[in-house]
């Protein structure tokens, strides 16, 4: 490779991209073939061809360099290799010319290390290594430098980009690859990535400034960031892929996305039903459901779990007897493994709405379900969106032979307004109310947790708002089924150890998170230790709203707020005005408890104590 | 051939029949999807000979012009039939579906909200209970809001059913002169029409398998907000219902709250006395309480409130 600033000319280490690939070759051929190889090791891009001893020793082969810049091949020739210099300018030329070099001798095994990112016509240069592993099967090593490591995206989302001299952004890297756009790469030209043995640097050269917020281990933003980039894939730390690479055929057109790939067509939401098939009647009502939607822009991934044959044909009947144009949006996937959050895995993955929704077959969407999810993803983009749900509770009857649903309590909404902080606590969604931006999912890789057999949507929900925040509005759009205890559901399916059990779990993941809170939450959290510090209340004595209300009304309506008035009087000609009774209907629970708070500690009230001595308390 | 006729002839057909009144297209035709599915279901499967769908427009502007008719007419001929007429005035729920039902020609009617979706299967489920030749009148379940009133929870027989969606042998709503347009303009005509069939020694049943949607919704306590026009046709009919169905007590009980209640209920008593001075009220009917069913301000028992 051609640098002006110098050569590159590091030592062969067994944990260098030198070793790594020496051993991907000793591992190929450990499998495919015999001790002695006919044939010789071609290293393309050589450089001072530093594997070659290894090559000889270790694979007993014949080792041929080529390069670009004289150097190398002159060092290697000194060492008693065979070597050439040869630019790589057009597909005929070079080959050509590699068939020159090779006289008719076969290649055992091809490498080209660390030298794809220099070449501006690297695909071509990937046709030609297609063309010459190809006649015989070889295989061929190849290492680039890894664009995703962690130190760079890391400093990239705080708007830095160093190059160095040489090293992950070496000033003469012309093409750059994270894992998914190398295998892209790899598959444009024909080659299918068979081994790997990638070397992982975690502190790489782009691992400065000391301090850099984003960058050092020791603060708030790196564990964050840290916890993100782990649960995406595992090549944060990755300095270099070393892959093994058979020529196949070409899978792609092209090496880079094209604009249909880039944002193409999607449905505005995709929503994932999970069905036993054990109550189609539930199924039929929330489909006819679907069919009323006013917003039309959907799919329907309908997960079958664990269905026998019978069952399944029954829920394609279903499926298939839906009006046209919502049977074209609707597909059928078999899952018969995992407890009841492997298929919402399943499900999201297939999804490919921008939005993905969990509606269950005992579920019923409003007509505006979908419709009010969209206002919400153009209120706050890519957020978390929440409508209301209203509960009520069912049982199956058979009237005339037929099953039909019976609703046996009245419709009951959560809690109309979103409290993130509330939800740590408990619940207080289900998920027929929520909507999951797609990227959560497919570019976070965020997945249901499948070792919780209960409330795995709860924690999906606080995983992902903690994350991307939430756009919630006080519609009612649907309505979750509560099953009668006397039916089989998931409520009878786990007991309350078990439900308790998942509680606790969740509890603990959520503690040992980095979390992202939206603005507004640092009033909020003073609010809460206000009424933490107030000691009005034990832990397991937590007073309602309306006893907040209630306290607060006393003080302001005594004789002895009225008769302070006047010490108040400075206050209030600096601006500050009295609370007014009529003014605690619209206070939140922790307006009340602060406002019960400063009433306790002020100085008016204090002062007209003897006002009070005698009586009960105010 | 002739046995294959007589086949035919042997499988019901429908008419359905829906009220116009300002409603949109979106609406008219997601309605409309959904019966052609449920209408090719039946009919492939041998349940109905044929199903025709009539409109009476109630509105002061038609809601479907004569393009957007053609353009239906067309797109939904493989399933039914569809006709139309502009009434050009707003003669109410209940005069609009006698007078769609005039000159009827198939075995049932099916009395159906022009918004309302119907599931696949609704045909099949509607038509299965009259096998029992004692039942005079089927309801289907409305999502996503249920109507709390009781029914038995293995025959389906229930006190009235709503004409959201309900289906009646086209004989018997003749017999019994279709609907009371003259005391109901637009609530309770259902409730009397129920009350008639039952009185006339029919069952009405409630069938939750047979499934619509009507796009109802909720406030965040779960309320149902009802318009003031909802407000204010359905406290005339509580009044008229109580009277015709010979319950002076209740109408008195009702007048007294009306008397202090909101500007519709004023309006509605006011025009209750009005038609009693003018000697126009119904003749109360069921004297011995037999079919009525008054509970409360309901006209069944409800399971829940609403």
């Amino acid at each position: 490779m051609l640098n002006p600033e110098g050569h590159y000319d590091n030592r062969f280490e067994w944990d260098n991209v030198y070793g790594h690939a020496v051993k991907l070759l000793i591992r190929k051929r450990a499998v495919g073939h015999g001790a002695e190889q006919d044939g010789v090791h071609l290293d393309l891009g050589c450089g001072y061809g530093r594997i070659a001893e290894q090559v000889i020793s270790n694979l007993r082969m014949e080792y041929v360099g080529i390069d670009g810049a004289p150097e190398g091949v002159a060092s290697l020739k000194g060492r008693g290799f065979e070597a050439h210099e040869l630019l790589f300018e057009t597909y005929e030329q070079t080959l050509s010319r590699i068939d020159e070099i090779l006289a008719g001798r076969k290649i055992a095994s091809l490498s080209m290390l660390d030298t794809l990112e220099h070449l501006t016509n690297g695909d071509l240069v990937l046709q030609i290594i297609r063309e010459l592993i190809g006649r015989d099967n070889a295989p061929a090593v190849l290492s680039v430098p890894n664009v995703a490591h962690s130190d760079i995206g890391f400093k990239l989302a705080s708007g830095s980009w160093s190059y160095t001299r040489e090293g992950l952004l070496d000033h003469t890297h012309v093409r750059l690859f994270s894992e998914a756009s190398l295998k892209r790469t790899f598959e444009a030209a024909g080659l299918h990535v068979v081994d790997q043995y990638d070397v992982r640097i975690a502190k790489s050269d782009q691992d400065f400034p000391l301090t850099h917020p984003a960058l050092a281990s020791g603060t708030t933003l790196n564990a964050f960031l840290t916890h993100l980039r782990n649960g995406v894939d595992d090549t944060a730390s990755i300095n270099q892929f070393v892959r093994t690479v058979a020529a196949g055929p070409k899978v792609r057109d092209r090496a880079y996305l094209s604009e249909e790939e880039k944002g193409g067509a999607r449905p505005f939401l995709s929503v994932v039903t999970r069905t036993q098939g054990k109550r189609l009647h539930c199924l039929v009502e929330m489909l006819t459901a679907l069919s009323a939607q006013s917003d039309r822009d959907f799919e329907v991934v309908v997960i079958g779990h664990k269905v026998p044959h019978d069952r399944q044909l029954k829920i394609e009947r279903a499926l298939d007897d839906c009006p046209e144009w919502l049977r074209k949006r609707i597909r059928f996937i078999k899952v018969d493994e995992g407890n009841r959050t492997r298929p919402l895995n399943i499900g999201f993955e297939e999804a490919r709405g921008d939005y993905i929704a969990i509606l269950d077959d005992d579920d019923i969407p409003m007509a505006h379900w979908v419709s009010t999810f969209r206002e919400l993803s153009v209120k706050k983009p890519g957020a978390l969106l929440r409508t209301i749900a209203a509960r009520q509770e069912i049982e199956t009857v058979t009237v005339n032979g037929s099953d039909g649903i019976r609703a046996t309590g009245a419709l009951v909404p959560y809690a109309s307004e979103f409290d993130l902080i509330q939800h740590l606590v408990a619940n207080q969604t289900p998920p027929v109310a929520l909507a999951f931006p797609r990227g959560v999912f497919h570019d976070l890789n965020m997945r249901f947790d499948e070792t919780l057999t209960t409330t795995e949507d709860w924690d999906y929900l606080l995983r992902t708002a903690l994350v991307v925040g939430v756009s919630w509005c006080d519609q009612v759009t649907s309505v979750y089924h509560w099953w009668k205890l006397s039916e089989e559901s998931s409520r009878t399916d786990h007991d309350q150890a078990e439900w308790n059990a998942n509680h606790q779990i969740i509890n603990r993941k959520m503690d040992t998170l980095p979390i992202l809170l939206p603005a507004g939450s640092a009033r909020y959290l003073r609010e809460l230790r206000a009424l933490a510090n107030s000691g009005w209340h034990g832990i397991s004595d937590v007073p309602s709203q309306s006893a907040y209300r209630e306290e607060v009304r006393k003080i302001l309506s005594s004789k002895s707020w009225k008769w302070s008035k006047p010490l108040r009087w400075p206050a209030m000609v600096r601006g500050r005005k009295d609370t007014k009774i009529s003014d605690l209907e619209n206070m939140s629970e922790l307006q009340l408890a602060d406002l019960l708070q400063r009433l306790k500690r002020s100085s008016s009230l204090r002062k007209t104590r003897f006002f009070r001595r005698g009586k009960s308390k105010w | 051939m002739t046995g294959a006729n007589e086949d035919v002839k042997s499988r019901p057909s429908i008419q359905v029949q829906s009220v116009l009144y300002n409603m949109d297209q979106f609406s008219i035709r997601r309605s409309l999807e959904a019966l052609a599915r449920s209408v090719d279901l039946a009919v492939s499967e041998g349940l109905s000979s044929r199903v025709k769908v009539v409109y009476g427009d109630t509105s002061s502007k038609r809601c479907l012009q004569d393009l957007d008719l053609q353009s239906l007419k067309q797109e939904f001929s493989w399933a039914f039939e569809i006709s139309y007429v502009f009434f050009d005035e707003n003669i109410g729920s209940a005069n609009g579906h006698n007078r769609l039902a005039t000159g009827c020609d198939t075995d049932y009617l099916l009395i159906l909200n022009p918004d309302v979706v119907v599931s696949p299967r609704l045909l099949h489920h509607m038509l299965s209970p009259f096998a029992d030749r004692s039942v005079g009148m089927v309801e289907a379940k409305q999502l996503p809001i249920e109507h709390p009133k009781t029914y038995d929870p293995s025959t389906g027989v229930t006190s009235w059913a709503t004409t959201a969606c309900a289906l009646t042998p086209t004989t018997l709503f003749r017999t019994l002169e279709g609907f009371d347009s003259t005391s109901f303009f637009l609530y309770c005509d259902d409730v009397d029409y129920s009350w008639r069939v039952r009185e006339a020694g029919y069952k009405v049943i409630f069938t939750p398998a047979a499934v619509v949607f009507h796009d109802k919704r909720i406030s965040p306590k779960g309320e149902w907000r009802p318009s003031s026009a909802e407000v204010r046709y359905s406290a005339e009919a509580a009044l008229m219902m109580a009277h015709k169905w010979s319950r002076p007590d209740i109408v008195a009980k009702i007048a007294k709250m009306y008397l202090d209640g909101s500007e519709e209920q004023v309006l509605a008593l006011k025009k209750f006395r009005s038609m009693e001075q003018r000697g126009e009220l119904p003749s109360p009917r069921d004297s011995e309480h037999k079919v009525g069913e008054f509970e409360g301000y309901f006209y069944a028992k409800h399971r829940y409130p609403l």
